[in-house]
C-alpha cells in the first residue's frame, strides 16, 4: 500500500528551495515593489497629471495611461508576470515527479468498496464558456485539463500552488499540505453570526480541491457535507484526499447554477472565492439556485476578494486591472463591480436578511463576506 | 480509459515551455545594460553558493553525511527566517538593478 495522499505531497530540498524563492519573489513584487509604484503615482505621476489636465484622475481609465509609460510600473508588470510563470513551473516540477504515486494511491482508494462518502461525475456536463476556456491564475491547462479521464494533474497543480502561496505568506508549516485550519474557522464565523443555525446538511459551492469542505466536516462532524465544482479532476481529488483523512464527503461535478439537488436540501451553503473566478453573468443564476437549495431559515455564506473599487485607491485599481487583463483573473472586475446585496435580493432573499461585510480570517487577511438567511415563515 | 493508458504524458513543466504560450512584453524600452547587471549579479551569487556547497559536500562526505540525510533535513524556524531574509536581500538587489 502506498502512503496516504496527505503524506505523499512532499517537496524535495531542491523543489523547496526553488518554491521558497518564488514565494519570496512574489512577496517582494506584490509588496514592496507594488507599494513603490503606488507611492510614485501619488507623489509624482498624479501631481504631474493634475498640473497638465487641471484635474485629478478620478477613474482607473484615466489613470491607466498615466501609469503605463512609467518604468517602475512596467517593471512591476514584467516581474509579476515572470513570478507567476515561475510559480507554475516550480510547482509543475513537483507535480510531474509525484503524479505516478498519486495515480497509484487513487487506484487503491477507488478499488476499496468501503471507501467513505460519494463521488458523482457528469461526463455529459457542458462546461460554460468563457469559464471553460479560461486559465484562471494562468494555471497551465486550466482547472478542467485532463489527458485522460483519471488525470489528477490539474487538481494536484492547483493544490501545490496554494501550498506555495500559504508557505510564502507564512500561513502554514512546509510539509503540511492542504491545511484546513482556516476553513474550520469559517464554521465559527458562521456560528457567531447565526447562533441558532445547527447545520445538518452543508454544501460547498465551487469547492475546488475540497479544502474548505474538509475543514467544515472536521468542524461539524455530525453534518453531512457536500461539495460541488465544475472541474472533474478537482472533485475526484477532493473525494480521494478526504478518504485519506478519514472524512466522509459527498462530491459532485456540477454547475453551481444548476446543481441537480432537491429544493430545500441544505441548511448551510458556503462558497470561497467562487464568484471572482466565475463569469459575472452566471452570478444571478447561482444565487437563485442557492435560494432554491436552502430550507427556510437556512444560510448562504460566501467569502471572496475585498477589491471593490470604492475600497481601494486609483493606482491599486490600475494594478488590479492589469491582473484582469494579463494574469488570469478575467472575472475579478465583473465581480468587484457587482452589488451583491441587490443580486441576493433579486435571487429571492429578503432585503432585511441580506448582509455584506469585510472581516479578517485565516492569517489576519481581510475578506469580503456576503450572503443571506432564507426567510422562515414559521419563525424557526 | 485510465491514466495508465497514456503512453507519454505531457509534463506540466513542458506545458510551461510550449511556444504557443507567448510571453507578452511589458517593458517598452528594455535597458539591456540593466539586464546584464542583474544577470551577472545572479551568476555571481550562484557561483558563490556552488563553491560554498562544494565545501559542505566535501566535509559532509568525510563525516558520512548521505544524500538521504540531506533530503530528510528539516529547517528550524531560525534557519527558515535566515533563508527568507537572504532571499529578500537577493531579490531586492536584482530588482534595484532593473529599476
Amino acid at each position: 500500500m502506498t502512503l496516504p495522499m496527505n503524506k505523499l505531497y512532499r517537496t524535495n530540498q531542491e523543489e523547496q528551495a526553488r518554491q521558497g524563492f518564488v514565494g519570496a519573489l512574489k512577496t517582494f513584487v506584490n509588496g514592496k515593489l507594488e507599494r513603490e509604484v503606488v507611492r510614485r503615482y501619488h507623489e509624482e505621476l498624479a501631481p504631474a497629471y493634475r498640473a497638465k489636465q487641471g484635474h485629478d484622475a478620478t477613474t482607473r481609465y484615466e489613470a491607466i495611461p498615466v501609469l503605463e509609460p512609467d518604468p517602475d510600473y512596467q517593471l512591476w508588470c514584467s516581474t509579476v508576470y515572470s513570478s507567476q510563470d515561475l510559480l507554475w513551473e516550480t510547482t509543475g516540477e513537483t507535480v510531474d515527479r509525484l503524479l505516478p504515486a498519486f495515480d497509484q494511491r487513487a487506484a487503491e482508494i477507488e478499488a476499496n468498496p468501503a471507501r467513505l462518502g460519494s463521488l458523482k461525475l457528469d461526463p455529459r456536463l457542458e462546461l460554460p464558456t468563457p469559464i471553460a476556456n479560461t486559465e484562471i491564475h494562468r494555471q497551465p491547462g486550466g482547472y478542467f485539463y485532463r489527458q485522460s479521464q483519471a488525470d489528477l494533474s490539474a487538481a494536484l497543480l492547483y493544490m501545490g500552488s496554494v501550498e506555495n502561496y500559504r508557505t510564502a505568506k507564512g500561513f502554514g508549516a512546509p510539509g503540511e499540505p492542504c491545511d484546513t485550519s482556516s476553513d474550520k474557522g469559517l464554521a465559527s464565523i458562521v456560528a457567531e453570526k447565526y447562533p441558532q443555525l445547527k447545520p445538518r446538511r452543508v454544501l460547498d459551492m465551487g469547492c475546488g480541491v475540497g479544502a474548505m469542505a474538509m475543514g467544515l466536516k472536521q468542524a461539524l462532524p455530525q453534518a453531512e457535507v457536500h461539495g460541488l465544482d465544475l472541474s472533474a479532476p478537482f472533485v475526484r481529488f477532493a473525494h480521494l484526499w478526504a478518504n485519506d483523512l478519514g472524512l466522509e464527503l459527498h462530491m459532485r461535478q456540477a454547475d453551481a447554477a444548476s446543481t441537480g439537488y432537491d429544493d430545500g436540501a441544505f441548511d448551510l451553503i458556503v462558497s470561497q472565492i467562487l464568484f471572482h473566478e466565475t463569469w459575472h453573468d452566471k452570478l444571478p443564476a447561482i444565487m437563485r439556485e442557492a435560494h432554491r437549495l436552502l430550507r427556510p431559515g437556512g444560510v448562504f455564506f460566501n467569502i471572496d476578494t475585498p477589491y471593490q473599487p470604492g475600497r481601494i485607491g486609483i493606482p491599486e485599481q490600475v494594478l488590479n486591472n492589469w491582473q484582469v487583463a494579463n494574469n488570469g483573473e478575467p472575472f475579478w472586475v465583473g465581480f468587484s463591480e457587482t452589488s451583491v446585496k441587490s443580486e441576493l435580493e433579486r435571487a429571492g432573499f429578503a432585503a432585511a436578511d441580506v448582509f455584506a461585510t469585510y472581516q479578517a480570517m485565516g492569517g489576519g487577511r481581510e475578506f469580503f463576506m456576503f450572503g443571506a438567511q432564507k426567510t422562515d415563515r414559521n419563525g424557526a | 480509459m485510465n491514466k495508465f493508458d497514456v503512453v507519454e504524458r505531457t509534463s506540466v513543466v513542458s506545458m510551461m515551455h510550449d511556444p504557443k504560450r507567448v510571453r507578452p512584453q511589458f517593458i517598452r524600452e528594455l535597458d539591456m545594460d540593466k539586464v546584464v547587471d542583474a544577470l551577472l549579479r545572479l551568476t555571481m551569487e550562484i557561483s558563490v553558493i556552488r563553491d560554498r556547497l562544494d565545501i559542505y559536500e566535501a566535509l559532509g562526505e568525510q563525516c558520512g553525511i548521505t544524500d538521504a540525510a540531506i533530503e530528510s533535513f528539516k529547517a528550524t524556524p531560525e534557519i527558515d527566517a535566515r533563508r527568507r531574509e537572504r532571499r529578500e536581500r537577493l531579490i531586492r538587489g536584482v530588482i534595484s538593478d532593473l529599476r
